[in-house]
């Protein structure tokens, strides 16, 4: 082993020698770059992990596997563009291994080495698509905003729906995917072209969700696996911004409940449990055997305006028969808030139905904008609970998918700048840890997340390409008419 | 020779318009074109521009935020605007002495048909110069393909002569834009409408007037009277619908808002109250900007009563969320020391349209509160920009707690911020300004806009309230006659409390005789 690494760094450097000069004193440290990818963990099939060095002056980047290695020269702003092609070879010949990155800066004819830093190629591949909601971080006005997907195994992003196309001025939100299938998706459209569009094997369909029995049209989706109910909350949502706190805005719910909408008869129906005016319930999300419905409940508070702090949202579930679409009778709560004093979002659990991965607040249930959140995990076998801690910082992380092989969670976090969302990755292993997240990669990431001005919202994995083009969605939003949904008692 | 006078006499035309213009635009647009100027950003950065001109009609996007950035500096916007229209009435008439066979300058008024329809769009209705780039490019391109095709290779074969043409004009300026955008075009579809007129116009007449009047094929005037009698009712043509259309679509509301926002983004304060007090302040947009510059120069207390103003929405309009709008409360807040409701707003307006202006205040409330990262974007993006890198760059040195602390403005705006978890509330923005208050007794323009708002509301209750909380402080150490009549009146007449709370017997003797004879 020793005499094979010993081979390896000689070759290394007389490679170097040959190709970009001669090899001087070390650094002595790792070179300071931008996204940090330095011991992340990443999917055999992700797309060129183009960084920048942050420093002064021109780099030559190595990239080897202990085999094959091949440089790259630095453009503008030190940043490194990597052949595509090299990088998918050397990927799929390191699965399960280190890829060992060596930065040399050129110093007057000659090259001084930082230390080098490595990343773990997973044996596990990530699903090979994102989707995101690109939206400006406010909440009052906006002119453009979309549903895209991006494929991770290169920087192609096309768009799914935009407000450009449907005469701009509505907004596009909630999209939802039945189990990472890109042929069963809904996603909503508010305001000007009011509707909930439901895509299912390539059919698309406009629904006027509002009924009188409901508190507002469906909100927060989540498919049944079987893709014939999909579980949503019904809310009436407010928002507010603080004078001076370091969340600009709070948005808070006065009611909520859950129902489920049966894509065949068009029905939605609830029970008791989830619809009760002493509690507001929300964030469904269905087991994925389809037999229990997990959701997030609180007390109801008078006035939640003055008292938004008081409210705390518990990890509950409730028995779904989707024989017949009924619900049971006992509600179990997981993350109890009263004992915890936190607030719980977004509950996620993992497709082979062992973990569930939820975002932990202070309080109220639009993490996005609490700095203090982060995720946690549960074991649904021994219900013990931890923080992702190699995933979480101090700012804010939010809204998470998992990965169809249950492997990889896309989550938003706002750890760059503290405004503005961006999508990360991170592994999790069979114990349900995770691994140090990196920062959705792009052609040039430095130039790209200085200047976009967009939030990546909801970012969801999906296993291939939502083929229904973005005309279609549009003329579909504009055009067609919306179905009623009814109640069913 | 003759071929050198008509040439002269084209050129002395166009000159006789682009001063028209000129003179017509500075006397009375002008703040509309400094307004036009600082409503946007251009980026000079190489990626962002490769990005805009890859684009269906991107070139021209580019090409009118690269002419519309110098509309920032005084008088450039009218010279440039002057010019390049002047270059649109050149192009429709070269375009329609080609269709037609030769120069023909009785024409040449009725050429102006289209420039008219694009000025009356930029100063009456989109305020945006767009229009006029899209017509500069498409008929650029017409130009080059018709009359200059020997020249241009690709223009030579006929099969790729209109493919090509379609696809420059595509790339270029997209005759369609208009269509593509909300709102009404009416003035932009005019003048593509007259440019089509002009062209079908002088086709006609190439073939079938040359041989039956006075006037030759090649447009020479056989009879002088003729020729000027023509070119006098050509130019009543135009003239006459132009200043007919300008009278009746020109928005002077819109134009006095661009006038004191221009001064307002400029912070010059004793404009704003020099030229309200001459306009007809029938409008909350424009009360807002002269009470806000009184707020500025600490004399709104004694001079808000200059203006008739019966309402609150006169210090403090109510949100449509517009970007006019949007970014006159966002400086509004910002000086009354509501940063978060002046940075929200700025947010909410810079999604809509971009404007250095409020980068600039998204630099300032992010680095207020902190917020370095946020801040340092912003930055990142004005240092792209030709007049405010400057600008930009000097706020790095307040990316970090001692910077702020070093400058008097945004370490008081700092120590100002209110220690509480209250929501902005902003139909009432009497409850944010007790909040900041208590913050900082010194903030003499949230003190000044609050004692108006009592004023202007007549709510007894937020009299009481703010008299009971900062009467005898440093921010109401004494009450004016006005707020001791309202304070008599608010307590109905409870004399202990009104004499323990600064009210004098003189005032109560008037109250009380004020009463009596509202009584008979």
């Amino acid at each position: 082993m020793k005499k094979s690494l010993t081979a390896w760094t000689l070759c290394l450097m007389m490679t170097v020698s040959c190709t970009s000069g001669k090899v001087s004193f070390s650094e002595g440290r790792q070179p300071r770059i931008f996204p940090d990818y330095v011991g992340v963990t990443i999917p055999a099939n992700i797309a060129p992990m183009n960084f920048s060095v942050l420093e002064d002056g021109k780099f030559v980047l190595e990239i080897s596997d202990g085999q094959d290695l091949f440089t790259v020269r630095s453009g503008r702003n030190g940043s490194f563009d990597i052949p595509l092609r090299k990088w998918r070879r050397m990927l799929n010949g390191s699965i399960g291994k280190q890829l060992n990155f060596t930065v040399m800066k050129r110093e007057n004819g000659s090259l001084v080495r930082y230390e080098p830093f490595s990343m773990t190629v997973a044996c596990d591949s990530a699903d090979s698509y994102i989707a995101y909601r690109l939206i400006p971080p406010g909440y009052v006005a906006w002119k453009e905003m979309g549903i895209y997907q991006r494929c991770i195994e290169n920087f192609r992003q096309t768009e799914i729906v935009t407000n450009r196309r449907t005469s701009g001025g509505n907004c596009i939100n909630c999209h939802s995917f039945c189990m990472q299938n890109p042929d069963r998706m809904l996603f909503h459209s508010r305001a000007e072209h009011a509707g909930t569009l439901v895509l299912r094997d390539g059919t698309i369909e406009k629904l006027n969700t509002k009924t009188p029995e409901t508190i507002s049209a469906l909100v927060y989706p989540c498919w049944h696996p079987s893709g014939r109910f999909v579980a949503f909350s019904n809310n009436d949502t407010h928002q507010a911004f603080f004078l001076n706190h370091p969340n600009r805005v709070e948005v808070f719910d006065n009611s909520s409940d859950v129902v489920v909408y049966d894509v065949e008869r068009h029905s939605i129906s609830s029970c008791p449990q989830l619809k009760s005016e002493d509690s507001f319930e929300t964030f469904p999300a269905f087991s994925p055997d389809g037999r229990k419905l997990y959701f997030c409940s609180a007390v109801a508070v008078d006035s939640v305006r003055e008292n938004y702090s008081k409210v705390r949202y518990s990890l509950c579930s409730i028995e779904f028969r989707p024989e017949d679409g009924t619900f049971g009778e006992i509600v179990d709560t997981l993350v109890n808030a009263r004992i915890s004093g936190k607030s719980v979002s977004f509950p996620r659990i993992s497709p082979d139905g062992r973990f569930l991965v939820f975002t932990l607040h202070d309080f109220g249930n639009f993490s996005i904008w609490h700095h203090e959140a982060d995720l946690w995990c549960i074991d649904l076998n021994t219900l013990r609970m931890w923080p992702l801690g190699a995933a979480n910082s101090d700012d804010t992380e939010s809204y998470h998918s998992w990965s169809h092989n249950g492997r990889w969670m896309v989550f938003g976090s706002r750890r760059g700048d503290g405004l503005y969302t961006r999508a990360y990755f991170t592994h999790i292993d069979a114990e349900g840890q995770a691994s140090k997240p990196f920062l959705l990669p792009q052609k040039n990431p430095l130039k790209f997340y200085e200047d976009f001005e967009y939030s990546f919202n909801i970012p969801e994995f999906i296993t291939g390409r939502v083929e229904v083009s973005g005309l279609e969605m549009a003329c579909a939003v504009k055009d067609m008419p919306a179905s009623d949904v009814w109640y069913e008692e | 020779m003759k071929r050198l006078s008509r040439r002269f006499v084209y050129i002395l035309c166009l000159s006789v318009v682009a001063v028209a213009l000129f003179f017509l635009l500075q006397g009375q647009f002008r703040y509309v074109f400094l307004g036009i100027g600082d409503g946007q950003v251009f980026l000079w950065d190489i990626d962002a521009w490769r990005d805009d001109i890859l684009d269906i009609g991107g070139f021209s996007l580019w090409l009118n935020g690269f002419f519309v950035q110098f509309f920032h500096l005084p008088l450039a916007g009218t010279v440039i605007a002057s010019v390049l229209m002047t270059f649109t009435v050149a192009f429709t008439f070269r375009i329609c002495s080609f269709i037609r066979g030769g120069f023909c300058m009785w024409m040449f008024p009725v050429m102006l048909f289209p420039t008219a329809f694009l000025c009356l769009d930029v100063v009456a209705e989109s305020y945006s110069f767009q229009a006029v780039t899209d017509y500069l490019l498409v008929t650029g391109i017409l130009l080059v393909c018709i009359c200059h095709e020997e020249k241009v290779r690709i223009f030579r074969n006929a099969w790729l002569k209109l493919p090509a043409a379609v696809i420059l004009i595509l790339i270029t300026g997209p005759i369609l834009r208009p269509l593509t955008i909300p709102g009404s075009h009416r003035f932009i579809c005019a003048a593509w409408i007259s440019l089509a007129v002009c062209c079908i116009g002088s086709f006609v007449l190439g073939k079938t007037v040359a041989s039956e009047s006075s006037v030759s094929f090649k447009g020479k005037v056989t009879s002088v009277p003729i020729g000027v009698l023509l070119l006098v009712l050509s130019s009543a043509a135009v003239s006459i619908p132009f200043f007919y259309f300008l009278k009746k679509y020109r928005q002077p509301r819109q134009e006095q808002v661009f006038q004191l926002s221009y001064y307002a983004r400029n912070s010059q304060w004793s404009y704003i109250t020099a030229v309200s007090r001459r306009m007809d302040m029938n409008n909350y947009m424009l009360l807002n900007y002269a009470n806000l510059a009184l707020g500025c120069q600490g004399c709104l207390l004694e001079h808000w009563t200059d203006y008739k103003q019966d309402n609150v929405q006169a210090l403090c309009i109510k949100s449509d969320l517009t970007v006019g709008c949007m970014s006159l409360l966002s400086m509004i807040y910002y000086e009354m020391g509501n940063i978060a409701a002046a940075q929200d707003m700025a947010f909410e307006a810079n999604q809509c349209q971009a404007s250095a202006a409020l980068l600039q205040m998204l630099v300032r409330t992010n680095i207020i509160f902190g917020n370095y990262c946020v801040a340092e974007k912003y930055i990142a993006k004005l240092e792209k920009t030709l007049f405010y890198r400057d600008w930009a760059e000097g706020m790095r040195k307040f990316l970090n707690d001692e910077g702020v602390l070093s400058d008097p403005v945004l370490s008081s705006k700092r120590k100002g911020l209110p220690e509480t978890d209250a929501f902005i509330v902003r139909d009432r923005i009497i409850d944010d300004l007790f909040l900041l208050l208590e913050a900082d007794p010194t903030n003499v323009v949230a003190r000044d806009y609050a004692i108006v708002y009592l004023h202007l509301s007549r709510d007894a209750a937020s009299l009481l309230a703010f008299v009971d909380r900062f009467y005898g402080t440093e921010v109401l150490p004494a009450l004016s006659v006005a707020m001791q009549m309202g304070l008599l009146s608010a307590t109905e007449g409870d004399l202990e409390y009104c004499r323990n709370h600064g009210v004098s017997d003189e005032i109560i003797n008037l109250y009380g005789k004020q009463k009596k004879e509202v009584g008979k």
